[in-house]
């Protein structure tokens, strides 16, 4: 077989090929080192490409100037920056009323897909390409599985390994969430919609509490997006191949972490801003409420099957309906979805690092609807390998590397891995991430080899040190630490291809027998996956 | 599909159906394209109103998109450059204001969105809208019928669009950051 052409690997990766084409190219790939970096590649292109067109999603409909008579405080900080824009931006945009009239006339009724979260739904789908969100792969994720390197040819098992709260950034998010009022409001929808012919994006509110509430979630859903579960766009979902699910430990980057930081910044001030616009908001949202379509609301609480306490930051989410939500931290959560699901079912489901995902099936009937979840925890659950793919999708490169697999005997589902079972050498794999450059999101994975002696130590150090894989490149300015006595942080440069570890376990050199998760900090948002390999490999 | 020619109850559902089903995908498609929510609305809803009138839709997805398509071109032949120039001058003034107000949050966004229109300006327009509408899930077949190409080429404009959007996008940020290395460890 010739080379293959750009052409053929983008059609392959995006599943438009014949099986029989697929077991070419596939087969091609697997021979030809010179055509497999074309495919890295060219996944990177892929993911870069919606990486990039996903920062398009974030454009306000503010080309209308508000009206004074704007009612909505949120989308009116917004409004105002535009207003000051200039005079000549200010007419050239009142050009623009006229033209987009004519859409408001029937916009009530409409579903409210506009609503911060149901606009987050791209962003989100970025989070389920960055952190590599297994159960979805579709073809322009990051397929965090593919290698096609000698390394992960005999992989025989595939373990979870979900992120621990510190990890995730929960707390941060949290706290975030009290103060991000403003920038949780959408991308200002059509100011002059706000008059009166639809709710305010992402506040379902009744009242001032539930407002506050409200955004609290958007908030969240803002401010923590890289660790947000997307309601799936429909891609993922026709696509689903991916042949484990894999826990998320979709980490908040720096740059997400530093938004968040501005975020509270900007909100209109925890300081000033609040209290004088407090009447304001109570007024607006008396209105919107007034004028808003009806909805249908499904609220419950996500609690820990085991205690019985309510677990904060989890996600709730109707996938069907792009609405999502994160718990509060009494594990409430507040889905509002547009009221022409009435009288259908849709499936809620509920998620969050470190628990087994749940979903439960309800009938709408309207009013509000109540889901509560008891979700168990799953810290590093091991799976067998199991291909999902029918035999067309397995063209994808994820399935390349599950067919060489060796069959997988590993323990029960959902149980902790720990002590000795640790022992042995791991490939880690970083699912996902957000990178500067767009198109070093097709570099991975990024293999680690992971001793849990390392649990043991309190220390840190440059990466190297740590690096046992002889063919490896150094990573200068990467570093690892032990973080809480249950994770390991590393820390390296965006440009980094891969870092291996061995981690060998020595009787009584465990602090602690589980390791609950790999926090990755810096520049990347990465879903984590373990993999035994052959300890030859780790030499 | 649209519902036999008569019924219109039957054809008012189908459009409801159609339109709970792609309102979204379009409007975003639309969105990105345009750079202006209002309008993307604006066409999207006219997409509907036409597939109203239809009596048969055969591949309604590829059809819809075509005909936002259509629209988008019979508009923008009147004053795209003006709309597009706008886009850009509010973008910039979103950037430069919130700036002004030490809102790097969305200064960052803005200039994201920016710059990632411009680099989505730099491509071909049959580049940019196959790649537009890949994005929204539509398959290779139905990118070929909503452009009028061949299936066998999809892949390839693809390609060309994914690297040029990507090369576009990293020489803007190169500039930006005047050739500084963007990570910041």
């Amino acid at each position: 077989m010739h080379h293959l052409d750009e052409g053929t690997i983008h059609a392959w990766l995006d599943g438009a090929l014949s099986a029989e084409e697929s077991r070419a190219v596939e087969a091609h790939v697997t021979g030809c080192a010179e055509c497999a970096a074309l495919v890295v590649e060219a996944r990177g292109l892929v993911a870069g490409a919606s990486r990039i067109l996903l920062g398009l999603d974030d454009i306000p409909a503010g080309v209308i100037p508000a009206g004074r008579a704007t009612p909505v405080t949120a989308r009116r900080s917004r409004q105002r920056r535009w207003w000051t824009g200039g005079p000549a931006l200010r007419a050239a945009a009142a050009m623009l009323v006229i033209a987009s009239a004519g859409a408001l006339i029937s916009r009530s009724g409409v579903p409210d897909f506009l609503s911060g979260e149901a606009m987050r739904a791209p962003a989100a789908d970025v989070a389920e390409m960055d952190s590599a969100d297994m159960d979805a792969a579709d073809a322009t994720a990051p397929v965090p599985s593919l290698d096609v390197s000698a390394e992960a040819r005999t992989e025989t098992d595939i373990v979870e390994i979900t992120q621990s709260v510190e990890a995730s950034g929960a707390p941060s998010a949290s706290s975030r969430g009290a103060t991000m009022q403003a920038p949780a409001a959408p991308p200002t929808p059509s100011p002059v919609e706000g008059a009166g012919t639809r709710g305010v994006a992402g506040a379902g509110v009744g009242s001032v509490a539930e407002t506050e509430a409200a955004a609290k979630v958007s908030g969240y859903a803002s401010g923590a997006e890289p660790a947000l579960p997307p309601p799936a766009p429909q891609r993922t979902l026709a696509d689903i191949s991916v042949p484990f699910v894999v826990g998320r430990a979709a980490i908040r980057d720096s740059m997400a972490t530093v938004r968040g930081q501005q975020s509270n910044i900007a909100a209109p001030a925890p300081a000033m801003g609040v209290e004088s616009r407090g009447g304001l908001r109570a007024e607006a949202d008396a209105q919107m409420e007034r004028a808003r379509p009806a909805e249908i609301v499904i609220e419950g609480q996500v609690t820990n099957a085991e205690t019985g306490a309510g677990i904060g930051g989890i996600q709730a989410y109707v996938q069907s309906a792009a609405s999502s939500a994160v718990t509060d931290s009494s594990g409430r959560f507040r889905l509002t979805l547009p009221d022409t699901l009435r009288g259908s079912s849709v499936l809620v489901s509920a998620r969050g690092i470190g628990y087994a995902a749940r979903a439960e099936e309800i009938t709408l009937h309207g009013g509000t609807a109540r889901v509560d979840f008891a979700l168990s925890s799953s810290a590093v659950a091991l799976q067998s390998l199991v291909v999902t793919g029918t035999a067309e999708r397995r063209a994808r490169a994820a399935d390349v590397m599950s067919e060489r697999a060796a069959p997988a005997a590993p323990a029960e589902p959902g149980r902790f891995l720990s002590g000795a079972e640790l022992e042995g050498c791991w490939a880690v794999s970083l699912g996902g991430w957000r990178p500067s450059r767009a198109r070093d999101a097709g570099a991975l994975p990024t293999h680690l080899w992971l001793a849990p002696t390392l649990l043991d130590m309190t220390a840190e150090g440059p990466l190297n040190e740590l690096r046992r894989g002889a063919d490896l490149p150094g990573v200068p300015g990467s570093h690892w630490r032990i973080g809480a006595p249950d994770s390991v942080h590393l820390t390296w440069r965006e440009s980094t291809p891969a870092i291996s570890l061995r981690l060998i376990h020595r009787p009584g050199g465990l602090r602690s027998t589980e390791l609950r998760g790999i926090a990755v900090q810096g520049e990347l948002t990465a879903d984590v996956v373990l993999r035994r390999v052959d300890a030859a490999r780790c030499e | 599909m649209v519902g036999a020619s008569g019924n219109h109850g039957d054809a008012l559902n189908d459009v409801e159906r159609l339109f709970r089903t792609y309102n979204v995908q379009l409007v975003r498609y639309l969105t990105r394209r345009l750079g202006d929510r209002d309008w993307a609305e604006e066409v999207a809803q006219e997409v509907f109103v036409r597939a109203l009138r239809q009596d048969h839709l055969t591949n309604e997805r590829a059809w819809l998109f075509t005909v936002a398509n259509n629209l988008v071109r019979d508009e923008a032949r009147k004053d795209s450059r003006r709309r597009r120039h706008l886009v850009l001058l509010r973008e910039e003034a979103k950037a430069d204001e919130e700036s002004r107000e030490t809102e790097p949050s969305s200064l960052e966004r803005a200039q994201e969105a920016a710059k990632a229109r411009r680099a989505l300006e730099m491509l071909g327009e049959r580049d940019r809208l196959a790649l537009l509408m890949r994005e929204e899930g539509l398959d290779y077949h139905e990118i070929a019928e909503a452009l009028g190409l061949s299936f066998g080429s999809i892949g390839t404009t693809l390609a060309r669009a994914r690297r040029r959007l990507v090369e576009a996008w990293e020489a803007l940020q190169r500039a930006e950051h005047g050739g500084e290395h963007a990570s910041s460890g």
